[in-house]
């Protein structure tokens, strides 16, 4: 397999979520037709433009958004398990959002995402200090301090949560559960910014990363900076995932997923993966925040719980068939 | 005695029996001295009944009327069993969403009162009445029972009204619910076609915009109206106090004349 299979396989994905986009934007609670949006029906443009389509977009970038960054996670640490929330990513951003309302503050206009992307970026430079030892940053222990810090977020997490008015609750489960309910334009044309300057900067290092995947001293044998090659590939990872959380909350398991799909299906190169997982990713959050809408609209299900419905017995049968 | 004549026997021994019994009737069923409320419109409850100066301690969130919040508190969502156990109460008044299985596990003397709807308002000032021999239930429950008599409306364009419960996601007060019961009241239409408390599309609410959309005076709507801004134009955003409208107490007939007031001012603007 080479470029033949990559295109094959790009072209595959790219049809799936055109596909599915379209099926997004057509289908939701209210009855309203595009046709009448076009001819200048302010009430369906308002319902089609502004609300769902906007949610539509956000939801293909935040579900490019957690696959890119998972698998750049899984072949930086060369873990299967690893996933953007696992160095703590999450926990921070969450633990941010959880602080902030229990002081109260949780109604200051824009405050609660910008803490929550100060929690993931802080998350992340934290475990990387606990990890780095003598100029080098060891897999291991970077995965077991994000874990640990994992557990430190969630600690506070608790208490915060003991703390906060019982109003002020649901703004903090917002970002536990995950949800894409009032996702805006602004909120898309941010996320899209720091998706396309993240993945720029992956596509750039991704035959360093490729290099990687075989082990560290193949990689140094092979003339790759392993350290810087490390340290843009988590920074601009996590920045993404902070930015996808400060937009919709945590919502789990695409970044986990996704990589392992792909990889399922095609292979285990870096740079192959890097653009199917960033077309199968939104295919599959796109698809799955329609069926929380539309499922028994007009309430509204939690997306993340869908993901997994959706996407495990898939990946299931994959790895079955695979053996 | 053994002269006495059996009419003074058997007098006495009615009398005897009349002693017995109510000292039986006592022991079983004392009056509760030591009362602690587990949610604020029970505490309200018991106060509009005239039993408010049995209450030796209360939840964290009740604070009306005046009085109670001078009482000694047990805590929040999860109450502390230790201090109740503490406080030698004769009997514990919790709602249904309490933590009735740690209550029932420390072997209090609990009672489950269920005021989810705004007919069991009454009905619950007359049991509790019994239940702590409180002077003024009757008059408390005819109160509410003649308050929302009054406050019924049958009006020639209902108007289609939204309760906002929380802004992002969009969380209503839908059909079978106490706000529900407040709109019918004042003859009103629930916005919301299914029952409970869900999450609910944003695009529903934009496709047919609800006339009035009430909302918590403690939850900014910004956000939600920042993606949706027609509805500023289209639909009469009232903020409105949380506690008078989602507490089944004696202050439902001032939420029901509240609701009355906003609705008359929105028809005058029609």
């Amino acid at each position: 397999m080479g470029e033949v299979a990559l295109k094959r396989g790009v072209f595959v994905l790219a049809v799936l979520l055109i596909a599915v986009i379209i099926a997004a934007v057509c289908l939701g609670a209210a009855h309203v037709s595009w046709r009448d949006a076009l001819s200048g029906d302010a009430t369906a443009r308002a319902v089609l433009v502004r609300i769902r389509l906007s949610r539509v977009v956000v939801a293909a970038l935040i579900g490019a958004t957690l696959a890119v960054a998972g698998v750049t996670f899984q072949t930086l640490l060369r873990n299967p398990l690893a996933d953007p929330f696992i160095l703590g990513v999450s926990g921070g951003a969450a633990c941010g959002a959880a602080v902030v309302t229990a002081f109260g503050l949780a109604r200051v206009p824009g405050l609660v995402p910008v803490v929550a992307f100060a929690g993931a970026c802080g998350a992340t430079a934290a475990v990387f200090l606990v990890a780095r030892r003598r100029g080098r940053t060891d897999t291991t222990r970077l995965l077991l301090s994000g874990l640990i810090l994992n557990a430190l977020f969630s600690a506070i997490i608790l208490i915060a949560f003991a703390l906060a008015p019982a109003s002020d609750m649901a703004s903090a489960l917002r970002w536990m559960m995950g949800s894409l309910s009032g996702a805006s334009w602004s909120d898309a044309i941010l996320l899209g910014t720091m998706f396309v300057i993240a993945t720029a900067t992956l596509v750039f290092i991704s035959n360093d990363l490729r290099m990687l995947a075989f082990g560290e001293d193949d990689a140094r044998a092979h003339g790759v900076n392993v350290e810087r090659v490390k340290l843009i590939g988590f920074g601009a990872a996590s920045i993404v995932t902070g930015a996808a959380v400060a937009a919709s909350g945590i919502i789990g398991f695409v970044g986990l997923l996704v990589p392992h799909l792909v990889r399922l299906i095609w292979r285990r190169d870096y740079r192959y993966l890097l653009p199917l997982c960033a077309l199968a990713g939104p295919a599959l959050l796109v698809a799955s925040d329609t069926v929380a809408r539309v499922a028994i609209a007009p309430v509204e299900l939690p997306v993340g719980a869908i993901t997994a419905l959706l996407g495990v017995p898939f990946f299931l049968s994959l790895l079955r068939s695979s053996r | 005695m053994s002269r006495s004549t059996p009419a003074l026997r058997s007098f006495a021994n009615r009398g005897l029996c009349a002693a017995v019994l109510v000292f039986a009737l006592t022991a079983a069923n004392p009056i509760p001295r030591r009362v602690i409320t587990l949610a604020p419109n029970l505490t309200e409850i018991v106060f509009a009944i005239g039993a408010g100066d049995h209450i030796v301690a209360t939840d964290d969130f009740s604070d009306s009327p005046e009085a109670a919040k001078k009482l000694p508190k047990v805590g929040g969502q999860e109450p502390s069993i230790e201090r109740i156990v503490a406080a030698k109460p004769d009997i514990v008044l919790a709602s249904a969403s309490a933590n009735v299985t740690a209550l029932r596990a420390a072997n209090l003397p609990l009672e489950v009162i269920k005021t989810d709807r705004l007919d069991e308002v009454a009905p619950v000032m007359l049991k509790l009445g019994a239940l702590l021999h409180a002077p003024h239930a009757d008059e408390a429950a005819r109160a509410v029972r003649d308050g929302l008599a009054k406050q019924h409306r049958i009006r020639k364009h209902p108007p289609r009204i939204l309760f906002a419960a929380w802004n992002q996601p969009l969380y209503v007060g839908g059909r079978d619910t106490f706000i529900d019961d407040l709109l019918h009241v004042c003859g009103a239409q629930n916005a919301v076609e299914v029952t409970g408390w869900p999450q609910y599309a944003l695009e529903s609410v934009v496709a047919a915009p609800p006339d009035i959309i009430l909302h918590s005076s403690r939850l900014d709507l910004e956000p939600l109206l920042r993606a949706a801004p027609e509805l500023r134009t289209k639909s009469r955003i009232v903020p409105i106090d949380e506690d008078r409208f989602t507490r089944p107490g004696p202050h439902v007939v001032d939420a029901a004349a509240n609701l009355n007031a906003i609705i008359d001012a929105w028809e005058k603007s029609h």
